[in-house]
């Protein structure tokens, strides 16, 4: 009965009618454009293509050293991620601490677990090339600090 | 062999291409992987804010886990062809699903957006293909050769249009947000930087970062990979309708996809999966035939 059902003619009318709607849909959302097909056209390449700057996560220790935020502090995402982040929040009309919220999660769950003696965490924008797996060149790549977390505050 | 292979009917060749289909959709999709984005719900106030995703879905670690095992269950049915048209949709929907839950925690989704509406053909469309258990246990009617036949190219050719279409838009999204300054400007140079910033070195072999660089150093290089990139993608449709514009488009969409991956480390390798319509096994013509006149 069941399989009288899917294969019979009727079936596969309503199948090829459906099929056909769902490709002129996304023809539609081709043109249109929006969410549907988003590739290439991500906010973060968006932003980022069009200058030499970038955002990016570095952490404060207590003995007055830096270091750029590692692949283990960020997983799932990646440092482009974290920008595309930063970026798109730091558009919010909010307080700092209400648009950076979610940077307590990254501190909490991740940096405080990989690292011992963090005394802040703060979000900046940076120039590239920046040698990201050199932190002696935090100094010269970072141009303005975005926002900073004391853990202390936390 | 090549003569067996060259009388076996469009239903079998079309069985290959499910087994083919399947099989690959589950060595691409990493479930493990996607499951483990549940430890950040906590991260919803970002997402539903900065993502765009306009729905609530926040499902548990142990629902995403059901969903991930009824999609890999399913998929392996759908490969062997048994309860086959239960299996497409089952696969098609907790896919949805889970692609639906991951898509406000990262934009990884780029690797699996566009094999939802495939999965969608082979659960409305394929009816037909060969190499089933379904017939050898249920013993299934067979529908007459021609009538199996227009179904199966009717199946693939509306696969090969949502290609089109898919790769089309994503040329035309680059001329939309940025008109011709995403090929003449330094956009491309700027985004071939990037990814050295995204990334750790360690996630790929040394030689495409020298690559990266070298192609950094030659902007003028730069002009023409975008110009490559925006023009065969524009001209994606005429793979609808010449045999030879099929090839010529098809494989150098091969070629830019592989390149992505040497420039720019960002891998599309489950977009195979949608290349897969265009095998010269399945042995369909091109989707639309253009009349000529003859003067």
């Amino acid at each position: 009965m069941v399989a009288l059902l899917v294969q019979g003619p009727m079936f596969y009318k309503i199948a090829k009618s459906i099929s056909i709607l769902v490709i002129l849909v996304s023809i539609y959302f081709a043109i249109a454009g929006g969410r549907f097909f988003p590739f290439s056209d991500y906010p973060m390449y968006r932003a980022a293509r069009k200058t030499s700057a970038l955002a990016a996560i570095v952490v404060h220790f207590e003995d007055g050293s830096k270091a750029f935020a590692k692949r283990p502090y960020l997983r799932p995402f990646n440092r482009l991620h974290l920008h595309q982040m930063i970026y798109t929040t730091s558009l919010l009309e909010l307080p700092p601490e209400e648009k950076y919220r979610w940077l307590d999660f990254f501190i909490k769950e991740r940096i405080l677990k990989y690292e011992k003696n963090v005394q802040a965490v703060s979000l900046e924008k940076v120039e590239f090339p920046a040698h990201f797996s050199d932190d002696s060149e935090i100094d010269k790549s970072v141009l303005r600090t975005i926002y900073k977390r004391n853990v202390s505050d936390l | 062999m090549i003569k067996t292979w060259n009388t076996l009917s469009l239903s079998h060749r079309a069985g290959v291409f499910r087994i083919l289909f399947f099989g690959l959709f589950l060595y691409f999709i990493k479930f493990f992987y996607l499951v483990s984005f549940s430890n950040f719900s906590q991260m919803d106030v970002y997402c539903s804010e900065t993502m765009g995703v306009w729905y609530y879905l926040d499902l548990s670690r142990s629902q995403l886990s059901l969903l991930a095992w009824a999609c890999i269950i399913g998929a392996v049915f759908a490969c062997a062809g048994l309860f086959t048209r239960l299996s497409y949709f089952v696969v098609f929907i907790s896919f949805l699903l889970l692609n639906a839950c991951a898509l406000k925690y990262c934009y990884f989704n780029h690797l699996y957006m566009p094999l939802h509406i495939p999965l969608l053909f082979w659960g409305l469309l394929d009816g037909q293909s060969g190499y089933r258990l379904d017939r050898l246990i249920f013993k299934t009617k067979k529908l007459p050769e021609d009538e199996e036949n227009k179904r199966i190219e009717f199946f693939v050719k509306c696969n090969r249009v949502f290609f089109v279409v898919v790769f089309f838009a994503t040329g035309l999204a680059k001329l939309k947000t940025s008109g011709f300054n995403w090929i003449f400007s330094d956009s491309m140079m700027h985004m071939l930087n990037l990814q050295n910033f995204a990334s750790d070195r360690t996630l790929v072999p040394d030689f495409f970062h020298d690559i990266n660089s070298w192609l950094i150093a030659n902007p003028m290089i730069c002009i023409a990979l975008a110009f490559m990139t925006v023009f065969i993608e524009i001209l994606a449709p005429i793979a609808l309708f010449s045999h030879r514009g099929m090839k010529f488009i098809v494989f150098h969409l091969v070629l830019m996809q592989i390149g992505i991956y040497v420039t720019m480390y960002i891998n599309f390798f489950p977009w195979f999966l949608i290349y897969l319509c265009w095998l010269p096994l399945l042995k369909v013509e091109p989707t639309f035939k253009v009349k000529t006149i003859k003067l």
